[in-house]
């Protein structure tokens, strides 16, 4: 049973195994690669959240992995891009073969299944740079060694590979959300919904004999409220909000703004066809080819852009937004050099000046008759 | 004239569709197959304790073929368990099966890439009209009698938890504090903290029966019934897996197949987990072979 469904990020119809069927609005992430230190803050936050559970020892809802050489499960990525084969982009779209539509007969979605090793090194790969470091290298532009750190939620995706595969019909999208959760009474535990996910984001409790995954913090969610990830990211690289289809895009709309009208938020493999609504700004220094892979053909464009930020006034003062309040901004507004986030009712959150404002205070305290300096 | 020629173009059209893979789909699949099963009378107790008993491997028994599941996707695509050995008894009240299979392997583990041997017997619940065997069709339901491997050996207190990480450390764990007991407030505490458990999933490990009786619509439509009255017991024994699945005759559970008219059919299902065997991943009869309960 395929269906045809309409893909903007590969802007071209494929097939699904369900008809299109987009929630009334989408819960979207912006995470900006560029500003992560790897501190796992959002993955302990995560942790002790939702999964401290019986059998859910191995279970990081949110990880963050070392990229190139890190992954969580082992070889996620290596394994699902070998399995899909080549993967070609043509001049607007892409023309190689998505999850659903490289589905050998029998199937509903091209898949493996990961061993259950795989699982028990979140943090495999941890700071490996791509190279090897020769005596006497020094600081250059651009780098000649590189890596840089992807964190992981599940994408909750549009068309979502885990949801097709569920043959209980077990796994469903709210539609007032669009996050994707799996009903755990009626889980059956058959794990198809695991080997599906091509960004291997369903984990297995051995505990419960059920498939358990991210809920996009969905109480937060319903209250306006960040999700614990993005809540307590101390490097305040992640932007929570809603997003629209290109053709409905809204300027004011932070995830709008960043992935349809500057396009410097890129959806992470988007050729597997499952449109994911995480988008990664790229880093800057790693190799674009390899971005390529990853995000698609827009990733040289999204890093100039990004580049250009402390030019381009809208884009500084949103990425400065970002993990500004522990509200979801739903609107934002730059004007006289402040970035203004908004709730989507026009209420104000927060306010954040492009330019920290620098106070230089006298060298001397007439009052206290002393001078100031950091002498101790 | 015009519908002379309209009328053959129509019927070239119908029959074209008809061997579309859509059509095939839709097409309501429903095979008598030639064997019937004879549940003997047997007054007393029935044996459902030791399915390696002389009691049951003394009984004449059928010989049922199996083919993959290929209607329903995910499809078996390599065979599985290929055929069964199937006896089955009453005694007037109790209706038993006995099921027996080659399989090299024991698989009772559960984890992410681990699969459980089963099996199941399954009836239509209108014995008069019975729908597509394998799950049953749109409003004509079958009821299943699934055994499970991993649920026999969690009833039996297996841990799937200790059993694949016996050296697993929790610096805190808010469960297993040692040398304290768990309150009250804090068992609850515990019990949310596996959503599965907390919402009732009745396939949770060590709470499931051991053979869960189910109900069926079609593919979709899958329920584990309120009422759990199957028993069953399994035995690996040299390579053998010997199963026992037995049900009351009558019950007024409307979700359970009706056996009190004597006759009806029967059709049966084979999981080898090695071969990641799971859900419709499964060998199944061709279809439904007569079931005669000897009075």
């Amino acid at each position: 049973m395929s269906h045809e469904v309409f893909n903007w990020q590969i802007n071209r119809k494929m097939t699904y195994w369900y008809p299109e069927h987009r929630p009334r609005r989408q819960f979207a992430g912006v995470f900006d690669i560029n500003k992560c230190i790897a501190c796992q803050t959002c993955s302990l936050a995560c942790k002790t959240t939702w999964t401290s559970g019986k059998g859910q020892e191995l279970m990081f809802w949110n990880s963050v992995e070392t990229k190139p050489w890190g992954s969580y499960p082992t070889g996620w990525d290596v394994k699902a891009l070998s399995l899909l084969g080549p993967q070609k982009w043509g001049a607007d779209e892409y023309v190689g073969a998505t999850v659903f539509e490289a589905a050998p007969k029998g199937e509903r979605v091209l898949q493996y299944q990961p061993e259950d090793m795989d699982w028990c090194n979140v943090n495999l790969g941890e700071d490996e740079c791509s190279g090897m470091i020769e005596k006497g290298a020094y600081l250059k532009i651009p780098h000649a060694v590189w890596f840089f750190y992807l964190q992981r939620i599940c994408n909750h995706c549009t068309y979502p590979a885990c949801l097709a595969a569920c043959p209980r019909g077990a796994i469903y999208k709210r539609p007032e959300d669009g996050v994707v959760l799996i009903d755990q009474k009626n889980c059956n535990g058959h794990r198809e919904c695991m080997k599906a996910c091509p960004y291997k984001r369903i984990f297995f409790n051995v505990v419960t004999g059920t498939s358990e995954k991210c809920i996009a913090c969905y109480p937060s969610l319903e209250s306006g409220k960040s999700n614990r990830c993005f809540e307590t990211c101390i490097g305040k690289i992640r932007l929570q909000g809603w997003i629209n289809t290109p053709e409905k895009a809204q300027e004011d709309n932070p995830v709008d703004f960043l992935v349809h009208i500057r396009k410097v938020a890129l959806p992470l493999y988007p050729q597997f066809g499952t449109e994911p609504n995480i988008y990664y700004i790229p880093p800057k220094q790693a190799d674009p080819v390899f971005l390529r892979q990853m995000f698609g053909p827009g990733v040289d464009k999204a890093i100039a852009t990004y580049k250009n930020a402390k030019d381009d006034p809208e884009l500084l003062g949103l990425l400065l937004l970002q993990g500004s309040s522990d509200r979801i901004i739903e609107r934002f507004k730059v004007k006289d050099g402040t970035a203004i986030g908004y709730t989507a009712k026009g209420a104000e959150i927060v306010r954040v000046p492009l330019k920290e404002p620098m106070y230089v205070r006298p060298y001397k305290d007439v009052a206290l008759d002393v001078f100031r300096h950091n002498v101790t | 004239m015009q519908r002379k020629i309209i009328f053959p173009i129509l019927t070239v059209l119908l029959l074209l569709w008809y061997c579309t893979p859509e059509a095939s789909a839709q097409k309501k699949e429903v095979k008598i197959l030639p064997e019937k099963i004879v549940s003997k009378f047997q007054s007393g107790v029935l044996q459902l304790t030791d399915p390696t008993s002389s009691l049951w491997l003394n009984l004449p028994a059928n010989t049922v073929k199996l083919i993959p599941q290929d209607v329903q996707e995910p499809k078996l695509a390599q065979p599985a368990i290929t055929s069964l050995k199937v006896r089955s008894v009453n005694n007037g009240t109790w209706i038993a099966f006995h099921i027996e299979w080659e399989d090299a392997t024991e698989d009772f583990n559960l984890r992410a890439d681990r699969y459980s041997d089963g099996v199941a017997v399954e009836f239509p619940l209108n014995p008069k009209q019975p729908p597509d065997h394998r799950m049953g069709s749109e409003k004509e339901p079958i009821h299943l009698l699934l055994w499970k491997a991993s649920q026999q050996k969690a009833k039996e207190g297996t841990s799937f938890l200790a059993l694949n990480y016996p050296n697993r450390w929790s610096d805190y764990s808010p469960y297993e504090l040692p040398g304290s007991a768990v309150s009250p407030a804090r068992a609850a505490d515990i019990k949310n903290l596996l959503p599965a458990v907390a919402l009732g999933n009745p396939i949770v490990p060590g709470t499931a029966p051991v053979v869960e009786e189910i109900y069926a619509e079609t593919w979709n439509k899958v329920l584990v019934q309120e009422d759990q009255d199957a028993k069953g017991k399994g035995t690996w024994k040299d390579g053998r897996w010997y199963v026992v699945i037995a049900r009351p005759l009558f019950t007024p559970d409307p979700q359970d197949a009706p056996l009190d008219g004597g006759s009806s059919y029967v059709s049966f299902a084979c999981w080898d987990g090695v071969k990641a065997n799971q859900g419709p991943r499964k060998m199944v009869t061709e279809g439904w072979l007569a079931l005669e309960i000897g009075k």
